[in-house]
């Protein structure tokens, strides 16, 4: 059975270049706050975006705000001049970033991004101090609390000994 | 004219759909209620497993669980 690790792993083996950001960054530093969705952020210049779609194919990738449209093919015009690719696809949502606001653009991201393997997955994941940014900057009312516990495991973390 | 305009726009694939308030989702409630109870339990379930997968790596990251310790099984 096909989950989401798979969709991460092909990402990779597509040499695609992506850091995991939003609730699975929170989580894997940490955050004891659920999310059912995959964010990452990634070049959409119109050459990447058609190589993501080019490599989750298998996966049927659908315009999620669209969903009445067609499954999006790598020679969809509606690749041009993205901003954000959100989709849905057999394993899940998933939704690409093409910057992170108050942050920078996905190029910004690479010294600001730890490794972690996922399972036998290495992916690059937004560091904590980029994510705090990234969610005070948002500003959004959902954020608050996971901002909050976020700066918590940022504080306990910089205990010696911790 | 102005609605054969508007006919001829591209719809728009990379902006949210939100409430009026920019908090939630309306795409991802709709998908969510168009699955059956079974459905969703299931999503639930496969991605609960995903996100023990992502707590693992966070451990093997830090070298400890870096959840605040009430929290951590």
């Amino acid at each position: 059975m096909a989950w989401t690790p798979d969709l991460l792993r092909r990402l990779n083996e597509s040499h695609i270049s992506f850091v995991v950001v939003g609730g699975v960054a929170a989580i894997t530093h940490g955050s004891t706050r659920i999310t059912e969705d995959l964010d990452i952020c990634a070049s959409l210049t119109h050459e990447n975006a058609v190589r993501i779609i080019r490599c989750l194919q298998e996966f049927h990738p659908r315009w999620r705000m669209q969903p009445n449209l067609p499954p999006v093919t790598p020679d969809s015009p509606l690749l041009q001049g993205l901003r954000n690719m959100y989709l849905r696809t057999d394993l899940g949502q998933l939704d690409i970033l093409g910057d992170l606001p108050g942050v920078g653009s996905f190029d910004d991201l690479a010294d600001r991004s730890i490794d972690v393997a996922f399972a036998d997955v290495h992916c690059r994941v937004l560091d904590l101090d980029t994510l705090i940014a990234a969610k005070r900057f948002a500003g959004r009312d959902k954020d608050k609390p996971a901002l909050q516990e976020l700066e918590y495991i940022r504080e306990r973390l910089r205990k010696p000994g911790a | 004219m102005a609605a054969n305009d508007q006919e001829s726009e591209p719809p728009a694939v990379d902006v949210l759909r939100t409430d009026p308030t920019g908090e939630i989702d309306v795409e991802q409630i709709e998908h969510n209620l168009s699955l059956t109870v079974e459905q969703r339990m299931e999503q639930y379930f496969l991605w609960m497993r995903f996100v023990e997968i992502a707590r693992a790596a966070g451990r093997q990251y830090y070298g400890m669980d870096p959840r605040p310790p009430e929290t951590a099984e």
